[in-house]
């Protein structure tokens, strides 16, 4: 008997239309099945263990990928709460993608609770989403038919993806973070164990209760020049007017093009923000740097 | 005279109804592009009637095209 490879076994998303596709250049999985036990220990317990009782069953799926072009679609769906019909498989060994339905194979409801997306320099851009699982979990012997996705073999460098960054709450942001080096966007949806009495079964049920999400960058300090004309965006100064400012700006996060990857081209999502923290780096010997804390303040705006 | 209005040619007219078809028929569509340009004047086509998301654009390892993901936000 042969050992699975992790490539081999996949997250599955099952559509509205019975679409049974990968979550699309994974890169690893993994798969969390709780079982949460009650206090139980007594004095009558006999030796130094108590006898553990499962009472509630959860899980939870997160996956890792370089596929970012689902980035829109990903906000929207953790903004508006949907819950992914997911399965983990493993998959034919031919194309890495076709469902085979082991024996370990499961099916279950679950929410996208989880989701950071990563823009770096000169790096392929990578997300990470976390599905919590609000529904029992099925093994289904009859699962859609697989739809196979075109390998695509297209990656986004993080260049190509930056923050714009207003000087108040009102105006569009016009500018980039200048000497930008990461751009991270981290959108959380907070779940409530809704179990009752009601609950037929053993698995936790969840519920949404509130959406947060914040963004962080860092970059290069720039000295003697003036980082506006040069790069054309906000340096550390920009910055640290808006802490000083303690008011919410407005924030775009957009795919760039052009002299110094800074025209803005089709805009992903934007917002409002308050600066929360603003760290300034200088080691010895090294380019100094400061990273920036963005709070999402009120909701997204995922487009244009 | 608009920018668009100097593509005069038929296939790339038929190619910018096809992509709008699918994207209004199957809710997302993925658009495909020899360069950056030609991209987004794909996205300025939609339809300004459409509430739609982006992903990030995505550029070929193999032959340097590239490529956006286009999802109608259902109201």
């Amino acid at each position: 008997m042969a050992t699975l490879k992790g490539q081999n076994l996949r997250i599955l998303t099952i559509g509205d239309q019975g679409a049974n596709q990968v979550i699309a250049m994974a890169t690893s999985c993994t798969i969390t099945l709780t079982g949460n036990t009650d206090e139980a220990q007594t004095k009558d317990d006999v030796g130094m263990a108590s006898k553990p009782e499962v009472i509630s069953k959860g899980w939870s799926v997160q996956v890792e990928s370089l596929d970012v072009t689902d980035v829109g679609a990903m906000l929207t769906a953790i903004k508006s709460m949907t819950k992914f019909l997911l399965c983990w498989d493993e998959v034919s060994t031919t194309d890495n993608q076709t469902a085979e339905t082991n024996t370990f194979s499961r099916t279950g409801e679950a929410y996208l609770a989880d989701a950071t997306f990563q823009f770096d320099n000169r790096t392929n851009s990578t997300k990470s989403v976390q599905f919590q699982g609000t529904s029992a979990l099925t093994h289904d012997t009859d699962l859609p038919a697989t739809t196979t996705i075109t390998p695509s073999n297209t990656y986004t460098k993080g260049q190509f993806v930056r923050l714009f960054l207003g000087s108040d709450n009102t105006a569009t942001p016009a500018t980039v973070v200048a000497a930008a080096l990461s751009l991270s966007l981290h959108v959380s949806l907070q779940l409530e164990d809704s179990t009752t009495k009601d609950t037929t079964g053993d698995y936790v049920v969840q519920e949404p209760v509130s959406l947060s999400y914040d963004i962080s960058t860092s970059a290069l300090v720039r000295s003697g020049e003036s980082v506006g004309s040069l790069v054309g965006g906000k340096g550390l100064s920009d910055l640290e007017t808006i802490y000083e400012n303690s008011t919410p700006v407005k924030w775009q996060i957009a795919n760039v093009s052009g002299t110094n990857n800074r025209t803005k081209g089709s805009v992903i999502a934007s917002g409002s923000c308050i600066l929360s923290q603003l760290t300034i780096n200088a080691a010895v010997k090294t380019n100094a740097t400061f990273e920036a804390q963005l709070n999402g303040y009120g909701e997204y705006t995922v487009g244009a | 005279m608009s920018k668009k209005a100097t593509q005069t040619s038929e296939s790339v007219e038929g190619t910018q109804l096809a992509f709008i078809e699918e994207l209004i028929k199957n809710g997302s569509t993925v658009l495909n592009a020899q360069t950056y340009e030609e991209l987004t004047e794909m996205v300025d086509d939609i339809p300004a009637e459409c509430r739609y998301s982006v992903g990030a654009i995505a550029k070929s390892k193999e032959d340097g095209s590239y490529s956006l993901r286009v999802d109608l936000i259902k109201p």
